[in-house]
């Protein structure tokens, strides 16, 4: 599978910084998953996280910080959360496991929205997206940054075509018209970090997300 | 803005050493080896409390963040695979890991362990680990020779939890400027790695 689409290197950096909120770097970690030039470049980030750590002046630890520690080495770890059951029939990428999601909700014609994650987080709002073979939505523009990624079927705006794994990545400059592929269903994540300015796709997505 | 780094915490200079800190781990893992522990924690220890420091945390927050930050250490040293990663890299990211999930306030629960990691070849053993040291130091190196406009915008992202858009705010330039920044800076930390773009 080859991808063409890419998140930008500065969200590349945030998502490698820590920094991108959870509803932008749910979409970030799905496209990770298909794409391997951007793990590349992740890893890149990562050493820079990493030679940044190194260069820090030491902050000098409490007195007995490490005998706190060694103390606790024998403790067995915490276990992990259990994970909710994914939707069936819904291609679900693995760093989604955790997050909590509601049900398909009709949003339009042709169109269904399935919320991911907490409602009306502070970390924008993130939901999947199903949108009927050959429907175009909404001419919208953006109140922040907003990633999709494609998981199943394509769709198309000016800027081309994108299929499984491509993300397109529009900020508050932008406006666009995509259109689903007629091929089949178009199934993609959509994540934005402008919640609380409720403008494009976040309003389409209002009544649904509860916001 | 490198910092001072050899200090009486780390009286060894372990920093420049990536082969000590990735051989110390080697017996945490191996032999659940204390006093390799205790040397990871002298070097380490101190440079996360103030990376947490760095990223907003109170002083009694970078400090129990900094030391869950070890406790992780130890139970993952297993995990820790030095074809993959430089020490310094691995650490870095079981940090960042840790920081989003105690003081993400967004409570989006993701995994990040669910991103596949590429699989070393089988039967890559010392000349790979070496390669994977240098480009430790190699990074080192890229990151001190970017343009210092370029520096800027990549220390900021990693140190104020802020968008990119905030950050141009902050200097002054529009976030196209910021992105362009971002994205020669990556080409040039690729190309330092011989990585193709
Ligand atoms: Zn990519």
């Amino acid at each position: 599978m080859s991808i063409t689409h890419h998140p930008s290197e500065a969200t590349l950096f945030a998502h490698a910084a820590g920094g991108l909120p959870g509803a932008l770097e749910a979409v970030v970690a799905t496209h990770l998953c298909f794409c391997a030039a951007c793990r590349a470049a992740v890893r890149v980030a990562d050493g820079a996280g990493g030679a940044l750590l190194e260069a820090l002046a030491p902050a000098p630890l409490a007195e007995g910080a490490l005998d706190a520690v060694l103390a606790r080495l024998d403790q067995a770890p915490p276990a992990p959360a259990l994970a909710p059951a994914p939707p069936a029939g819904v291609p679900w990428p693995r760093p989604l496991a955790r997050l909590a999601h509601g049900r398909w909700r009709w949003l339009g014609p042709g169109m269904r929205a399935m919320r991911l994650g907490p409602p009306a987080a502070r970390g924008g709002s993130l939901a999947m997206l199903r949108i009927a073979p050959g429907r175009a939505m909404p001419v919208h523009g953006h109140g922040g940054l907003e990633l999709v990624c494609v998981l199943a079927g394509s769709f198309a705006d000016e800027s081309g075509t994108y299929r499984p794994g491509d993300v397109s990545e529009h900020d508050e400059e932008d406006r666009h018209q995509p259109v689903a592929g007629r091929e089949a269903d178009c199934i993609c994540l959509s994540g934005t970090d402008a919640a609380l300015r409720l403008s494009g796709l976040a309003r389409l997505l209002q009544p649904l997300l509860g916001l | 803005m490198v910092e001072e780094s050899r200090t009486a915490a780390d009286p060894g200079g372990l920093a420049a050493q990536g082969g000590e800190l990735a051989a110390l781990l080697g017996r945490v893992a191996a032999a659940r080896d204390r006093a390799a522990f205790a040397a990871l924690f002298g070097h380490f220890a101190p440079r996360l409390k103030s990376y947490f420091q760095r990223l907003g945390a109170a002083p009694a927050q970078a400090e129990d963040l900094a030391q869950e930050t070890m406790l992780a250490l130890w139970h993952k040293a297993a995990l820790f695979d030095p074809a993959r990663a430089g020490v310094n890299t691995w650490v870095f990211t079981i940090a960042r890991n840790l920081r989003i999930d105690a003081l993400r306030r967004d409570r989006f629960l993701l995994d990040p362990d669910g991103i596949p990691e590429e699989l070393a070849a089988p039967g890559v053993a010392g000349d790979e680990r070496m390669a994977v040291m240098q480009s430790e130091d190699r990074v080192r190196a890229a990151l001190a020779s970017l343009p210092e406009e370029q520096a800027l915008v990549v220390r900021l992202s990693f140190f104020k939890e802020k968008p990119h858009q905030e950050i141009g705010r902050e200097l002054g330039i529009p976030l196209g400027t910021v992105k362009s920044r971002l994205r020669l800076a990556m080409a040039r930390l690729r190309a330092a790695l011989g990585e193709a773009q």
